[in-house]
């Protein structure tokens, strides 16, 4: 199998075993301790770590459930098309929860060393989010 | 005919600097039939054509006439494309309504490019919309992001 090929498997674990399995104990395994983040400006939430992202994102959107729409791989790079559905069922960014349902959608792109992520620059649509939450209006 | 990933590549790079840079949305290097799924401005429905892309290059260009496209990142395999860009810009004309703020903004993105016979066939973009509120002050920033 080539490193491409390789890296897409372990992308698709964090989407599919991590973040839909909720299974933290894997972090290790796919990422390094300090992946280097990458977020837009007006990313709403801007956690310091990926541990503490895959915590805090379930406290506020336990049932978060990704789905990979398109994935590809380059180099040491490999980008997921992706979009959620989840429900906001804990405290974000401070606030109380909402229980509403909310959906995002984004591409992120991964770099990858010896078959851990390293580095991460993150696309998606907080605005949409935020308008959805009642935080900001539509 | 097949193109390359490196072809596809550089027609993107001239589709979307010429657009940006000279506001000239080349139709020829999309297919007839090109679907837009991006969801600037809170746009949910998808039609085939330079309609929707003329009209968000022509707003931003109004508001920034001196807009610059900076393509940050290059990554392509097969028939598809993914760009990190940034639009820098001086806002004379009044983003999305606003009166002119004066203000240099950044707008940032990630999009990937599906093409056909060397042509663009569709395109899926996630634009920092948020980002370029904060920046006009419209919105306040959110907790924990540099300089908040």
């Amino acid at each position: 199998m080539s490193v491409q090929e390789e890296n897409k498997a372990v992308v698709r674990r964090y989407w599919l075993e991590l973040w839909n399995e909720k299974r933290g104990e894997l972090l290790d395994e796919i990422a390094i301790e300090d992946v280097v983040f990458h977020f837009p400006d007006g990313q709403a939430h801007q956690p310091p770590t990926l541990r503490k992202w895959f915590e805090t994102a379930l406290i506020a959107f336990p049932d978060v459930h990704f789905q990979l729409h398109d994935e590809l791989a380059e180099g040491d790079k490999v980008v997921s098309r992706w979009s959620y559905v989840a429900t906001n069922t804990g405290e974000f960014l401070g606030r109380p929860a909402t229980h509403l349902p909310v959906t995002d959608r984004g591409i992120d792109i991964f770099r990858l060393e010896n078959g851990k992520i390293v580095e991460m620059w993150v696309a998606q649509d907080s605005l949409g989010l935020l308008q959805q939450m009642g935080v900001l209006p539509a | 005919m097949s193109f390359t990933p490196e072809q596809n590549n550089a027609v993107c790079i001239e589709f979307f600097e010429s657009a940006w840079n000279e506001g000239n949305v080349r139709e020829d290097l999309l297919s007839e039939d090109a679907v837009d799924h991006s969801q600037v401005g809170g746009k949910t429905v998808s039609e085939p054509g330079a309609g929707s892309f003329k009209h968000i290059v022509g707003m931003f260009r109004h508001a920034m006439p001196d807009v610059k496209l900076t393509i940050e990142d290059e990554i392509y395999t097969a028939d598809k494309v993914v760009h990190r860009w940034r639009l820098n810009g001086t806002d004379t004309g009044g983003v999305m309504g606003m009166p002119p703020s004066g203000k240099s903004l950044t707008l940032t993105g990630t999009t990937t490019v599906r093409l056909q016979d060397g042509k663009i066939a569709e395109r899926w973009a996630n634009v920092d919309e948020l980002g370029l509120l904060q920046q006009l002050g419209v919105v306040p920033p959110p907790p924990g992001a540099p300089g908040a």
